[in-house]
């Protein structure tokens, strides 16, 4: 029942505009198309007035107003172009550039630069200024990606302000004042920020510019191409410049529903590994101990073989994050009508039994829901490093006065902004859980075991969350992996319930949602529906019904494997050697299995120990549609062609049936995407479908009893705590260069307690070592993880967080020693023992 | 943690800094001298270490630390030599001083000497400008310093041995402040009474009982009082004092603050510093007042970080008025609680603006905040209706609720003059408002022996140079802001005089380069604007002038008027337009000889 704001009317140029009460005058000329220089505004955040470039004359008030700043009122009369107007224009536009260098033909920013076409169009074409320029050194690197002009910065204050204000991390700053200012990190250290590129984006001048594209290219050399990231869950709108059939660099695109016009660092930086040289551009076929280049022809006929001389039932098939929705949704027509089988499943990474298998994944609340939350809680969810574009949002509502509460086993970056930071020992999340719903519902303090978090924090928590009137409730896979994790979603649901909202399960990178909506799943079909019901219209579609044998899913695949009772596996978009959560496991069941076909566009850990690969298209080759964490169905399309013989995948199931002597033909995405929407409703383009998956069992019938997670480990006095992180190591990343530097070697976060009875120091080259097997990383010390745990990132393939656990332990726990550089700069230990 | 990090014993005085103010960062300012007192400068760990105490970002920790001039980023000396070049001491030979000091240090402007003893710096208006020249060596402010007296003050550090520092304060010569000579003063009735910062002695002479009148009144009433008093701002903007507390709302639900503006900064005014030297309970009683009248229950003192005495002396006498129940809890039995907190400057002249100030009290960069909507009175401190007002300003309040308004009016009703430069008796006045700027300097002894009045600034740096024609010009508000002279105005009563043997474009420079300094660097034309003036103004006195600097200079001038953000940059403007039009032949024999020959001139 909101009321539209009174609207009331000025008069600009003679021109009469109405607007609603509240609007600047700056606002309300652009409204009417009347054009105000502005330099240090900009719309996603509040006016400053600091350039003092939009100048205007306002009738009965002596001088000159900034437009940005001045609120219009009824009956105001304004003038942009009065000789006064234009006289204090030219002045500020001359302030501006007697510092400015003037270095237009070797600047990035030149064709695409505010300053210099609100110079040519306002400014007074000459300069009386015939002092020395302020000088500074330039061009100063901060860090993998940023680079500094301070003697191009025009003081707007925009990038300052984007850290201060929109992502919260305070990444540069002004430093001195006067004449002195300047842009910068502290004693020029590199940049700290997950959301650096914006600041490039939003920099009026070329004071901001990026390694990865100085001198790459000038804005009319590029052809935008509008895309979608695929690189977390997000799903962020951008495009890609491309030059000469190469990327040269990518950029917001503005979508309101999601990203609004930001990016992560990731998105902005992360898809170099597209040209990288390591592509994949011929199939290979294992040949006498080796891979071996290889025909389409052969490739095809050698796989097609296999799968017609396999049972159905002996066939699965791992992967989809990394398809488009149509790739996925051809996957799973070729292996249920063509190949027969239904273990299918995108979960690599999930641990079985646990409650990534049970919970549906997705957000049942939008994105931009998050900007009107009042309540906040976030569980076992690191959001920055998860799905950073979505803390933009939540920052959003939190300046505007809504609460977190955290409960995570571990400080997160964000912990400043956390009203009720619950950090608890890993394992003991249930307990916190259990205890902030019962101190939602007012119940005394009870006596029972909360990890380590005190009651208090937890009570007030729960005052909070009971006046709750928007609450959003997240769930990440720091939880729902843990060994309460069903638990944890079973306690949240309840919370869900009796705040009347559900559970946003945030898991999934990539299209793991679209996987899931195209029926990359064992007991689901296109669009969630189980099998039974979608039968038929499959059999009508497809000319063929699918199998109606249980499928598996991906633990139990693997473990199939393991024991003899697979005789292909079929690895499309995913890379189980890397994600299986149990390494040893995957690799002995990779020892087992006859025969591994990966199609992919590197030669991956699992693609390795392949027999056939298959060279894929990556995402900005691809045309077709994906789907983001909150079911958003966006537009893929190709920027650029793939490199080699690689192809798209669809065209390679596509091409197998026929091999098989089935019929699957489309003439394009847009045949796949049509077939989809018949059988799945509301699918179309840039709208929500409802998330799918398993169906919810109760949570705790399925699951074992949460086995004892106490009692010490002398030899191994460590708990490991595992989580993604948006800068890894893995075949991608390590291919994007700049995300590989900004990821650096790989690490791990050690309580300073710990790190000095361990004799390491931050920095130290130090493994980690498990009952299992052990890891090399650089170590860091900080009291974010608390004493007795120890956080090992995800994601980097030459430290492998999976190669350290064992499935059928509840914790993983570690040992971490030293390592001492030797003569020769190779590394040894610095204590004797048995092999690393 | 850290090799140069903080200590526990600094971390532990950091915490304390906290607990004093309702937001953390508050104490940021306080906290960067606790480092820095550490290690003599600001090092990396210590930063890293205050920002984890604080529990603030390293970046921002460090980005409030390079505003502001009196914390360093790089080793200083044991004792920190500040020379006062500004227009004041300017007049009264600084440049000799200065020269003097590098001679005997043998070291320039920012260098430190090797045995790391002494870091000369030059300083803005030290605000003891009855004394010019004026030199600070570490927390000691040294007035009328002589080339011959140099010797004699550096000897003290010297013999103090190696690690000493200078922790002790010490008046510097007795300051020429004077008062009315006809009537009663009211403001400087107890100059030089030596025990009137002593409670008992306060009150004997009638200390507090303006605010226990005011506890007896209702609070609109006390607000009635001043509004009929006619009191006016003595920060500079002079808005009427009454007026301004009626902005803030009554509702009691509504938390307000009272912050005191004591930075006095404007060169060419001492006034405050010396009523905080002189009569530090008479402020504390104002504040009371001022803060019963608008509902307050905290009010914060923001005291210029080189006012160490007068720190010194607010310590003590809040200690005394809490102990006799003046300040804190149920104030004199009346059910009214009180809380005063000392907070400091780190050097910036533009803290003094409102806003800025403000800024700086919460812990940040002091940039001038946008108004509206940042009206104090609306969204003033941690965005709560705030009342900001100058020491001099709840002085008179003091006395306004001891003797009634009309009492006061009667007075003249009464103001402060600090006069500077080339009198025979620098010092603060007390004069009726609406003196002329000739009695004044007849108060003061008129113009030294052998020299005639050239040219003043009536109202500080910031407003227009005013030549002879004008002397007969009252010193007050209206009359000095209706002259045909553009930037003319009281301000905060700083009369600058000037006589024959001034170079205006000296002068000219002189104050451009101090808000170029001063300038916070957050709009264009203020930033940019006062770095062009400066540059040129200094290459006409290098002998490289040229005809059309004239102009240029004008034309830079009225590229600042009326499009900087607040009132610093406006400052300029009329130095530069006054200048130019009393005094043009000066600039015109400046760039067509290359020289400066004021006698000539004369």
């Amino acid at each position: 029942m909101s009321q539209l704001p009174p609207t009331i009317t000025l008069t600009i140029d003679g021109r009469t505009v109405s607007v609603p009460k509240g609007t600047t005058v700056y606002n309300a000329a652009r409204r009417s198309g009347i054009e105000i220089p502005i330099f240090c505004y900009h719309d996603r955040m509040p006016p400053l007035g600091a350039c003092r470039m939009c100048l205007v004359k306002v009738e009965k008030m002596p001088k000159l107003q900034t437009s940005c700043t001045l609120e219009a009122t009824d009956g105001m009369t304004v003038f942009t172009t009065t000789p006064e107007v234009k006289a204090g224009q030219e002045a500020i536009l001359e302030f501006l550039l007697i510092n400015h260098p003037l270095d237009c033909p070797i600047c990035d920013k030149g064709g695409e630069c505010p300053l210099q076409d609100q110079a040519y169009q306002y400014g007074p074409g000459r300069s009386r200024f015939v002092e020395t320029k302020r000088d500074f050194a330039k061009p100063v690197s901060l860090g993998r990606v940023l680079v500094l002009d301070r003697e191009r910065c025009i003081l707007c204050w925009r990038c300052v302000r984007f850290g201060e204000l929109i992502a919260g991390d305070d990444a540069l700053k002004g430093f001195e004042r006067g004449f002195h200012s300047e842009v910068n990190t502290p004693f020029t250290l590199p940049v700290k920020s997950k959301f650096i590129g914006n600041t490039i984006a939003i920099c009026p001048v070329g004071a901001l510019t990026a390694k990865t594209y100085r001198f790459a290219a000038r804005p009319w050399d590029n052809q935008p191409v509008a895309s979608v990231c695929t690189l977390c869950g997000v799903g962020c709108a951008l495009e890609f410049d491309v030059r000469d059939g190469a990327i040269t660099r990518t950029r917001a695109r503005e979508s309101p529903a999601v990203n609004d016009i930001w990016l992560c660092d990731l998105g902005f930086f992360g898809h170099t590994y597209v040209h990288h040289q390591d592509r994949l551009r011929t199939p290979l076929i294992r040949r006498g101990g080796g891979l071996g280049e290889a025909t389409w022809d052969e490739a095809l006929d050698v796989v097609a073989r296999r799968l017609r001389a396999a049972a159905p039932g002996r066939v699965a098939m791992l992967g989809g994050t990394r398809l488009a929705n149509e790739d996925a949704y051809v996957a799973g027509r070729f292996f249920r009508s063509v190949v027969g089988t239904n273990h299918l499943d995108h979960r690599t990474d999930a641990p079985p039994g646990g409650a990534s298998l049970l919970a549906p994944w997705g957000m049942t609340s939008s994105l931009a829901d998050m900007n009107d939350a009042d309540v906040i809680v976030l569980v076992g969810c690191d959001i920055t490093e998860e799905y950073p574009v979505i803390w933009l949002r939540m920052k959003r509502a939190l300046d505007r006065g809504a609460a977190m509460i955290a409960v995570t086993p571990k400080g997160l970056e964000i912990d400043r902004f956390i009203a009720h930071h619950l950090v608890h020992r890993y394992g003991s999340g249930a307990q916190v859980v259990r205890a902030l719903l019962e101190a939602m519902s007012g119940a005394p303090n009870g006596a029972g075991e909360t990890g380590g978090v005190l009651r208090d924090a937890i009570t007030a928590a729960g005052a909070r969350l009971a006046r709750a009137a928007r609450p959003q409730i997240l769930i990440g896979r720091g939880a729902l992996d843990a060994p309460d994790g069903a638990e944890i979603y079973g306690l949240l649901r309840e919370l869900a319930a009796r705040l009347h909202t559900s559970v946003n399960v945030m898991r999934g990178k990539g299209n793991a949602f679209g996987a899931a909506l195209a029926g990359l799943l064992p007991d689901a079909g296109p669009g969630g529906r189980p099998l039974a019901e979608v039968r038929h219209d499959l059999e009508s579609l497809w000319g063929a019904a699918p199998s109606d044998a249980a499928g598996w899913n991906a633990p139990e695949i693997i473990e199939a494997a393991g024991q003899g009772r697979l005789d292909v596996l079929y690895v499309a978009g995913a890379d189980p050697g890397t994600d299986a959560p149990d390494r040893t496991r995957w690799t002995e069941a990779r020892g087992r299995l006859p025969f591994l076909v990966v199609q992919d566009a590197f030669l991956t850990q699992t693609a390795q120990m392949a027999d056939v690969v298959l060279p894929a298209l990556v995402a900005p080759e691809k045309d077709g549609t994906v789907c983001n964490i909150e079911g958003r169905v966006q537009r893929l399309r190709a920027a650029v062609p793939g490199p080699g013989e690689s192809r798209a995948d669809w065209g390679i199931f596509a091409a197998l049936a026929e091999r098989m002597g089935k019929v699957i033909a489309y003439s394009g995405w847009e045949e796949i995407f049509d077939e989809m929407r018949s059988l799945i409703p509301g699918l179309e383009i840039d709208a929500r479908v409802p998330r799918q998956g398993s169906r919810i069992q109760d949570p705790g019938s399925r699951i074992q009893e949460a086995r004892p997670v106490d009692g010490a480990d002398t030899d191994f006095p460590l708990i490991l705590v595992l989580g993604d992180v948006l800068f890894d190591r893995g075949a991608m990343t390590s291919r994007s260069t700049a995300i590989a530097d900004l990821a650096g070697e790989p690490w791990a976060l050690f309580h300073p307690e710990d790190a000095a009875r361990c004799g390491i120091g931050e920095g130290d080259a130090t493994v980690v070592r498990s009952r299992r097997g052990s890891v090399a990383v650089r170590a860091k010390l900080s009291p974010a993880v608390l004493p007795g745990q120890v956080f090992l990132p995800r994601g980097f393939d030459a430290a492998p967080a999976n190669a350290l656990v064992d499935l059928t332990e509840p914790l993983t726990r570690v040992r971490v020693t030293a390592l001492a550089p030797v003569a020769g700069g190779a590394e040894g230990r610095k204590e004797g023992g048995g092999p690393l | 943690m850290s090799e140069n990090g903080l200590s526990e014993n600094a971390k532990v005085e950091i915490r304390r800094l906290m607990a004093q103010f309702p937001h953390r960062q508050s104490a940021l300012l306080g906290a960067l001298f606790v480092a820095q007192d550490e290690a003599g400068y600001l090092t990396a760990d210590a930063l890293a270490d205050l920002a984890a105490v604080m529990d603030l970002p390293v970046s921002e920790v460090a980005s409030v630390a390079s505003f502001y001039h009196l914390l360093f980023f790089r080793p200083v000396g044991r004792h920190l030599v500040q020379v006062c070049t500004n227009i004041a001491c300017m007049l009264n030979g600084c440049g000799r001083i200065l020269d003097q000091l590098r001679r005997q240090l043998g070291v320039e402007v920012g260098e430190t000497t090797p045995d790391g003893a002494f870091t000369l710096k030059t300083a803005e208006c030290l605000a003891a400008c009855e004394a010019a020249p004026a030199v600070m060596v570490g927390t000691e402010r040294f007035g009328l310093v002589t080339p011959e007296s140099i010797g004699e003050i550096l000897s003290r550090y010297r013999s103090a041995g190696p690690e000493a520092r200078s922790p002790v304060v010490q008046q510097s010569p007795k300051p020429e402040a004077q008062q009315s000579s006809s009537g009663e003063p009211v403001l400087l009735k107890y100059l030089h009474e030596p025990d009137q910062g002593e409670l008992e002695a306060y009150t004997a002479r009638g200390g507090y009982a303006g605010l226990r009148r005011a506890l007896s009144m209702s609070p609109e009433a006390v607000i009635d009082e001043v509004d009929k008093s006619g009191l006016r701002g003595r920060g500079g903007a002079g808005f009427a004092t009454g007026r301004k507390w009626k902005f803030i709302p009554k509702d009691p639900a509504v938390t307000k603050y009272v912050v005191i503006n004591a930075d006095e900064g404007e060169p060419g005014t001492f006034k405050d510093r010396t009523l905080l030297e002189s009569d530090p309970h008479r402020l504390i009683e104002g504040i009371v007042i001022a803060s019963y009248a608008v509902g307050a229950h905290l009010a914060f003192v923001y005291l210029r970080r080189e006012f160490y005495r007068a720190r010194a002396l607010l310590d003590r006498v809040l200690a005394q008025a809490a102990a006799a129940g003046l300040v804190g809890r149920n104030i004199a039995g009346s059910g009214y609680d009180l809380t005063i907190v000392l907070g400091t400057g780190a050097g910036a002249y533009i803290a003094g603006e409102e806003t800025a100030l403000l800024e700086s009290l919460e812990g940040r960069r002091a940039m001038p905040r946008l108004k509206p909507p940042y009206y104090p009175a609306v969204k003033g401190l941690y965005m709560q209706p705030t009342v900001v007002n100058n020491v001099e300003t709840l002085c008179h309040v003091a006395w306004i609720l001891a003797k009634g308004a009309e009492w006061y009016r009667q007075q003249g009703p009464p103001v402060l003059i600090s006069v500077s430069g080339h009198v025979a008796h620098p010092g603060v006045y007390e004069v009726p408002l609406g003196t002329t700027i000739r009695q004044v300097i007849d108060r003061a002894g008129g113009m030294r022996a052998g020299r005639s009045f050239k040219a003043c600034f009536p109202g500080g740096s910031s407003s227009a140079v005013l030549p002879a024609a004008y002397l007969d010009t009252p010193m007050d508000y209206d009359a000095l802001a209706k002259l045909d002279v553009y930037g003319s105005m009281l301000g905060s009563g700083a009369l600058i005089v000037m006589d024959d043997t001034t170079c205006m474009l000296e002068v000219a420079s002189r104050t451009v380069e101090f808000y170029r300094d001063e300038s916070c660097g957050k709009c264009t034309p203020c930033r940019e604007g006062t770095m062009w003036l400066g540059e040129a103004l200094h290459r006409i006195l290098a002998g490289r002038g040229r005809v059309e600097d004239l102009p240029l200079l004008d034309g830079i001038a009225r590229g600042m008027t009326g499009t900087c953000f607040c009132p610093l940059g406006e400052s300029v403007p009329p130095t530069i337009y006054s200048t130019l039009r009393f005094f043009r032949q000066e600039y015109e024999h400046h760039v067509k000889t290359g020289r400066c020959d004021v006698e000539a001139l004369a």
